[in-house]
């Protein structure tokens, strides 16, 4: 079994802890092995960000990107950039704000910033809205686990303010799940 | 009296294989070397508790001579190894001795930062304004508009002031003297090495090969006698205008203050941490 | 009992010093290596050791032999630019006979090249970067778990040969978080470096006690003895003389190559009946593995010769597969550095193909199993 996810947006939204959180998670699991590997542009904020994670019930040989399996585009260049990596049949998940062209066969389209803006109060949760969403989505991803890697990384009011983002992902996705996948032809696409 | 001197100059030199030393005669380092194993045989540290480490050049060459832990590093290099040499053992008393090219131009960077940072390291600098070893180059000490090898048609460059480099990097203790001046600069080392923290003493010496006769500067001799009549205490020289003080050499102390050492707020800070550990 | 971490590789190098007993760490910011010095300077004063950033890296390494002098297991840490500062005293370790290790992270060059990307531009640098004939020992992980097993290593040679001892990593494997099973400190070997049992005054510092490693005592322990950059005689003392230089010269290999066939540390796979053999290390060789794999499963012949020690070169598990193989085939990132070494053992046994990339990004299995495919015909 290999299964990888990729996570693709720009610095400053969070990609990079994402990843990390996620890993943490996949590791407290005993018979699962995981490799994540991030590139970053040199600048912080605004440049392009990447997460990729391997997960395998065996030791990983190549730990880097053979072919996603769900894929995770915070914006429309990082979606750009990795969605030829997309294993057909596999899902495409975009921020419903940020991302608007895709042409792809399963997508998944969830307003994260909105919600965590609206909804949480503080835009800057999205990312954590948004690992709610892949918990559901994601069979070797254990919200519980995910839950107690976030909970290692915050304190206090932060704490409440990241969980509840979570919290509010992983209710959005387990209600849309299926009925909310869709799928868009390169006809459909106003160009 | 001179054969008492000897002999303590004798209970720190090794003996095998070494002698005759590298030095030209009348070159200054020996005259230097003299007077500062009769400050080390003063100061009461023991053979083993010393290290001696110096750089590349004429200077470079003191450590392999005497009888203490010595190490002879890279050129501009000795103060880096010191540091790290001290940091480990800071029972040891860790001392340096660099000439002038090697601690101020090739080793300026480290020069300038081990001043700053504070570990306690005996700096000596022996100065004679040119490079000796390499055949009479250019030095950042040489005075504008000499005639060296690299500069045939007169230096273009204004030369650093040793002493006032290390005080405005933050050097704890900053003294000069001249190899003409023996017991003045015997006494000197005896200070440098009591200072806890990183003392600077600059000790003004003679190239005669390279300064002296290639150079013009004349013998051994005549250059000794320069600095006799132009080396000036650093209490006299502070009742004397700048036009008077015009090519002196100022020697004696012109720097002693009290900061923490870098050794001080390393045994603060790994205290607070086991303290820290030790409350959870 | 082994427990299970996730750890990128710089962290995994070191929790490997740490393991190693390491308790000094000198170095200075460069990208990718940079995560060793923040680790080591939050984890050292709180075990009593010392961490300290210098000036440049021409400052860290010389701190760190001058620790290793005073009886320190000692590290510095760097990349490409940083490296190249470092070869002054990688030299002066050599000849000095002073254990220590260096971690050089590679990313892209030459020059400020790509800082954030990998690359495999500093083999020959590891082994020549130096002037004058020295013996090297270079070490190359492809895994954040070999990260902190070969970083043990490293201390183990560098103390076992008195000699400075490279980490090669990349950027990818340095950055790179993988889950890892540990070993625990009663699992781990450690070698120290060999006292003298003389008292101080029959002690002769730079005598061939018969193992080309003379015993080093530290400074403050009472053998009072000369440590030099210049070539030297028993004694430690400066020497010209061409029947003292040459057999010190050849000692300081000797040391080192005598134990050849202990170090033909590498790993195959898969090349108990492979024709067409990949010869690999760092994180290519991840990829070379993954290519092999996928290549089997389309019924070729392959199989994967990985390095873990790149110098001394392991030239007798490397001719050995040539004995089995028609092609062997060395892909790396960078113009073609190992390969040289692979080309210089072959002799005309087989042919030697290689694959070069050097977009400063990993090398992927795909392009390498294009090339196996295009071998394989």
């Amino acid at each position: 079994m290999r299964y990888e996810i990729g996570i693709a947006g720009s610095g400053g939204q969070g990609v990079i802890l994402m990843g990390v959180i996620l890993t943490e998670a996949v590791a407290s699991v005993d018979e699962l092995f995981v490799a994540l590997i991030q590139t970053f542009d040199p600048a912080v904020r605004g440049g392009r960000a990447a997460s990729t994670l391997v997960i395998s019930d065996e030791e990983i040989d190549y730990p880097g990107p053979l072919g996603f399996d769900l894929l995770l585009g915070l914006t429309q260049r990082g979606l750009d950039e990795n969605i030829a990596r997309l294993k057909r049949g596999s899902l495409a998940v975009i921020d419903a704000e940020l991302v608007n062209e895709i042409v792809w066969d399963k997508i998944l389209r969830i307003p994260f910033t909105r919600i965590a803006r609206d909804d949480i109060g503080d835009e800057r949760v999205a990312n954590m809205t948004a690992l709610g969403v892949l918990s559901e989505l994601c069979e070797y991803l254990s919200p519980p686990a995910v839950r107690a890697s976030i909970s290692s990384r915050f304190k206090g009011k932060a704490l409440d303010l990241n969980l509840s983002a979570f919290e509010e992902g992983l209710k959005y996705a387990t209600e849309f799940r299926g009925s909310g996948i869709e799928k868009v032809e390169k006809e459909d696409m106003e160009i | 009296m001179a054969e008492g001197r000897q002999r303590i100059i004798h209970k720190y030199l090794r003996t095998t294989k070494l002698f005759p030393s590298i030095w030209c005669p009348g070159c200054g380092i020996g005259i230097f070397l003299g007077a500062f194993l009769r400050a080390i045989d003063k100061s009461g540290y023991t053979k083993d508790e010393i290290v001696l480490v110096s750089g590349i050049g004429c200077t470079g060459r003191i450590p392999t001579y005497v009888d203490f832990n010595t190490l002879h590093t890279t050129h501009g290099r000795a103060l880096i190894f010191a540091t790290g040499i001290k940091l480990v053992k800071p029972e040891l008393k860790v001392i340096v001795v660099m000439g002038d090219g090697d601690a101020v131009a090739i080793g300026g960077n480290h020069f300038i930062h081990a001043a700053r940072r504070n570990v306690e390291i005996t700096c000596i600098v022996i100065n004679n304004s040119i490079y000796g070893m390499t055949g009479g180059q250019l030095a950042p000490t040489t005075p504008l508009g000499l005639e060296t090898t690299t500069s045939p048609h007169g230096n273009l460059e204004p030369s650093f002031d040793i002493c006032r480099l290390a005080e405005a990097a933050g050097s704890v203790f900053v003294a000069r003297s001249a190899v003409y001046h023996v017991g003045h600069m015997e006494r000197l080392v005896g200070k440098a090495l009591k200072k806890k923290g990183f003392s600077l003493l600059e000790i003004i010496s003679q190239c005669p090969v390279h300064y002296g006769r290639r150079a013009g500067m004349g013998s051994a001799v005549e250059m000794m006698k320069w600095q006799m009549e132009n080396a000036i205490t650093e209490e006299k020289a502070r009742k004397l205008s700048e036009e008077e003080l015009r090519d002196k050499i100022r020697i004696g102390v012109l720097v002693d203050k009290e900061t923490p050492t870098y050794q001080e707020r390393l045994d603060t800070l790994q205290e607070s941490l086991k303290e820290k550990a030790g409350a959870l | 009992m082994t427990n299970a971490e996730l750890l990128s590789g710089n962290e995994a190098c070191v929790k490997g010093a740490l393991a190693a007993g390491c308790t000094f760490f000198a170095g200075y910011p460069i990208t990718p290596s940079s995560e060793i010095a923040h680790m080591m300077a939050y984890e050292l004063p709180r075990r009593g050791g010392i961490f300290i950033q210098m000036e440049d890296e021409i400052a860290s390494l010389g701190a760190v032999i001058g620790a290793s002098l005073a009886g320190a297991k000692s590290v510095t840490a760097t990349s490409g630019p940083g490296f190249s500062l470092m070869q002054e005293h990688i030299g002066f370790a050599s000849i000095a006979e002073v254990p220590c290790v260096v971690i050089s992270v590679m990313r892209g060059g030459p020059s400020t090249g790509v800082p954030t990307h990998p690359s495999q531009g500093d083999v020959m640098q590891a082994r020549w970067g130096t002037h004058g004939d020295r013996p090297a020992v270079v070490l190359a992980p492809s895994s954040v778990a070999e990260c902190f097993g070969l970083t043990i290593e490293a201390f183990n040679l560098a103390e076992r040969y008195r000699t400075p001892v490279i980490v090669l990593t990349d950027e990818m494997i340095a950055h790179m978080r993988e889950k890892v099973f540990l070993p625990s400190s009663d699992e781990i070997k450690l070698v120290e470096r060999l006292k003298p049992a003389e008292p101080p005054e029959w002690f002769v510092p730079y005598r061939d006690p018969g193992t080309g490693v003379p015993p080093m005592p530290a400074f403050g322990e009472g053998y009072r003895y000369h440590v030099t950059g210049l070539c030297h005689d028993e004694r430690g003392y400066p020497t010209t003389r061409a029947d003292e230089v040459e057999p010190f010269v050849r000692r300081l290999f000797r040391k080192i190559s005598q134990d050849f066939d202990k170090l033909q540390w590498s790993e195959t796979y898969y090349t108990e009946d492979s024709t067409l053999n990949v010869v690999a290390f760092g994180s290519v060789a991840r990829a070379a593995l993954r290519a092999v794999r996928d290549a089997r499963s389309k019924g070729m012949k392959v199989g994967l010769l990985k390095l873990l020690i790149l110098f001394p070169f392991v030239r007798r598990k490397v001719t050995q597969l040539m004995e089995s193989s028609t092609t062997i085939l060395v892909p790396e990132i960078n113009m073609g550095q190992i390969s040289r070494e692979v080309k210089r053992v072959n002799q005309g046994k087989c042919r030697i193909e290689t694959l070069n990339k050097v977009a400063h990004e990993p090398m992927t299995p795909h392009e390498i199993l294009e090339k196996i495919e295009e071998i394989y015909g």
